[in-house]
């Protein structure tokens, strides 16, 4: 289907009827979107009140990362569920928790335009979400360890490194 | 997922290779790096590596803007991460670590001669009676340390108190009207009873000097000031005194006042302390070992209200008894507690007791509680 406009498409989902979005990503890749999913990006959300047609350019996401963007867009946008049962938010909250850890298996570059896309697109949840997976895997690591992962040069000059070592040696000795 | 509500539509014949080209972490901006790093748990010790593995993320994360962050993140109560004691015995390591510490850590060290006068805002206010090499007599001198940030620094007595008998009776607490010592200016304030009157002197780190000695006549008789620690909220500095009371002194407008403490804490066998709460209140923490039961007084402009009282066997950790208070954090409203069971660290909102992993069979009569960022 060929969404004309950016806001105008209307799909089925849960048997209701819902307006989509279509975002379209810098490989020129179009993706169809429930506007309840794509509004938890506050950018695209600014540009679908902005209006426009032919879809919504996101020019600094491709579409590997988009469509992963929008994996926890639709996950995590608000869906209009039937008639919740006991303990079915406790569910829910365990089932989002487990689908976040599922989507950060990825490798570091992933990670890292993943992040990228989430600052641009301004996804609260996502951004947290990777930073903390990165915080994570830089926790418990020496600096050396962590050059190694992230493939950081150490561009201190050897005063700079005996300084250093001294500042830790005064807290650790 | 309805394959509906979310599809590619149209697949990009020839992905541009700009977007294929893989963000590496260096890429990314200094705000996302300290996105990143700001998500370190509190302990100062998961952000020094970070900071030793290349100059941005050095820069990044020892800048002001990025601590600031940091702090606030984190609630703003830095991290407990051991406690000072006031035992000069030889052998004893004066720092006792209570927060998860990298395998490298083993104690702080410093001289057995070190009296703790106080210990704030990541920093420790000692005084030694440190013999010159010169003629063999021993002279007064402060030393402030920063331990994370590995600086000791001598100041200098002021120029008639080096005489006074090895210090002894000197107390002393670090001021820094800015909020925090190690970024604004800060006072070290020395206190010491000459006969009916108090001699007080004041520390400026801007001018590196001492203030004019400032006398207060005002002392009750046998009020001498304590050993314990003071406690600072604004400007002001409370020196507990013998004799349930407790001195307060405000930095500036140089004025003193005698404050009682709550009448009902005037019995010999009640111990009281007074503690900085969160929100920069005065309150004092009173135990009464024959009732066994604890009770928390704030301050307030009409006098002490108390808070609540509780008896010590029911906060849930068996048959207490017999308590002695140790010591207060200054931020978080934490009391650290001597029991027979072991030493516990008490919240005085949620009443919740955690145990401290610090021998409590060593003699012990003040704690310092040591909270600190990383810088």
């Amino acid at each position: 289907m060929a969404a004309a406009d950016s806001c105008d498409g209307i799909s089925t989902s849960g048997g209701g009827w819902e307006k989509t979005v279509t975002l379209v990503s810098s490989d020129d890749a179009r993706f169809e979107v429930r506007e309840a999913a794509a509004s938890l990006s506050q950018t695209v959300r600014r540009m679908i009140r902005a209006g426009g047609d032919g879809g919504i350019p996101l020019p600094k996401v491709d579409a590997r990362t988009l469509s992963t963007v929008l994996e926890y867009c639709n996950k995590h946008a608000a869906v209009p569920a039937p008639a919740p049962e006991s303990s079915s938010a406790e569910a829910a909250a365990v089932d989002l928790e487990w689908f976040d850890k599922e989507l950060m298996h990825v490798d570091l570059a992933t990670l890292c335009s993943l992040i990228r896309a989430a600052d641009y697109l301004e996804v609260a949840g996502l951004l947290d979400l990777t930073c903390k997976t990165v915080a994570d895997m830089i926790k418990s690591k020496t600096a050396e360890e962590i050059r190694q992962m992230f493939g950081i040069q150490n561009d201190f000059t050897p005063e700079e490194e005996e300084q250093l070592s001294r500042e830790n040696a005064g807290v650790f000795e | 997922m309805s394959d509906v509500v979310s599809h590619r539509t149209q697949t990009s014949p020839t992905t541009t290779a700009a977007a294929r080209a893989a963000t590496t972490f260096g890429d990314l901006s200094d705000d996302l790096h300290a996105d990143i790093f700001l998500r370190s748990p509190p302990q100062p010790h998961w952000l020094l590596p970070i900071s030793q593995v290349c100059r941005r993320w050095h820069r990044l994360v020892t800048s002001w803007d990025f601590l600031r962050s940091f702090r606030a993140r984190h609630g703003g109560t830095p991290p407990l991460i051991g406690v000072f004691h006031d035992n000069c015995q030889e052998g004893l390591h004066r720092f006792i670590p209570t927060a998860a510490m990298p395998a490298t850590v083993g104690a702080f060290h410093c001289r057995t001669s070190w009296r703790i006068l106080d210990c704030r805002h990541g920093r420790v206010l000692f005084l030694d009676a440190h013999a010159a090499a010169r003629d063999g007599w021993r002279r007064l001198v402060l030393i402030l340390w920063d331990p994370m940030a590995g600086s000791c620094q001598g100041i200098p007595m002021p120029p008639a108190w080096t005489v006074y008998d090895n210090g002894g009776s000197i107390t002393g607490a670090m001021v820094c009207p800015g909020g925090d010592c190690r970024y604004s200016p800060f006072k070290v304030v020395l206190m010491i009873r000459r006969a009916a009157r108090l001699l007080v002197s004041v520390y400026s780190s801007v001018a590196s000097e001492w203030s004019e000695v400032i006398s207060y006549q005002g002392l009750p008789r046998w009020a001498d000031p304590l050993m314990d620690p003071c406690v600072v909220t604004g400007s002001t500095v409370y020196q507990p005194l013998l004799g349930h009371q407790t001195l307060s002194f405000d930095l500036e407008t140089k004025s003193f006042a005698v404050i009682p403490h709550p009448p009902a804490t005037k019995w010999l066998h009640q111990h009281v302390r007074i503690l900085r709460l969160d929100g920069g209140v005065l309150g004092a923490v009173a135990v009464d070992n024959v009732e066994f039961s604890m009770a928390l007084w704030v301050r307030e402009d009409a006098g002490w209200v108390q808070q609540w009282t509780v008896q010590v066997n029911m906060l849930g950790k068996g048959e207490l008894r017999h308590v002695k208070l140790l010591g207060a954090c200054e931020n978080g409203n934490f009391i650290l507690l001597w029991t027979r069971l072991g030493i516990f660290m008490l919240h005085l909102q949620s009443m919740e007791l955690k145990e401290m992993p610090i021998d409590h069979t060593m003699t012990v009569g003040t704690l310092y509680p040591y909270q600190s960022f990383a810088r």
